[in-house]
């Protein structure tokens, strides 16, 4: 027997929810394979559970809780992402890094011109 | 918008999973599909209801809408 079903359009959602993320990554994979360092693969296991992650992420630290996120990886992103909104002045924020959120509250999005 | 909203199919709704009641080994193996690390069992439960909730939005549940009978 089947519960009664619920329908309705479903919002789409961002077949990538992070681009950054998954650009500075890739960037800083192939920089380590070039070099011959052991590091592209840390950076290939992280963008593997990365483009599994469905939700936006507001900052590196955020992304912790992915598997093969370490401390390390965490603040190249966030370090990154800082450098990325100077460049970009405060109106490019945050939605560029995380596409439109729904339900957020304003994350500090202030960044120095 | 507004028009982008009239021309989404109209789909089943897959109920939200039990979550709640979930096996802390359950609830890994859910997040893990998501690429999420194990964590604090309360923190799966809700990430794992964040991540429900994201990816199943209904249009018509904000404002003006016109439910089809």
């Amino acid at each position: 027997m089947a519960a009664p079903q619920r329908l309705g359009r479903k919002k789409p959602v961002p077949s990538c929810p992070n681009p950054l993320f998954v650009q500075w990554l890739t960037e800083w994979r192939d920089e380590a394979a070039e070099k011959g360092k052991k590091t592209q693969f840390v950076y290939q296991r992280a963008l593997g559970s990365l483009r599994r992650y469905p939700l936006p992420l507001r900052s590196g630290r955020e992304a912790a809780i992915l598997q093969h996120f370490g401390d390390g990886i965490c603040r190249r992103l966030d370090e990154r992402l800082e450098r990325h909104r100077a460049e970009q002045g405060a109106d490019a924020g945050f939605e560029a890094v995380a596409g439109a959120s729904p339900s957020r509250v304003g994350q500090e999005s202030d960044a120095p011109s | 918008d507004c028009h982008k909203r009239n021309q989404l199919p109209i789909v089943p709704i897959t109920p939200i999973p039990a979550y709640s009641i979930m096996e802390t080994p359950a609830l890994k193996k859910e997040l893990k599909r998501f690429g999420v690390r194990p964590l604090p069992k309360r923190q799966m439960v809700l990430k794992l209801k964040e991540i429900f909730q994201y990816t199943h939005q209904i249009m018509s549940s904000d404002s003006e809408d016109e439910i089809p009978a």
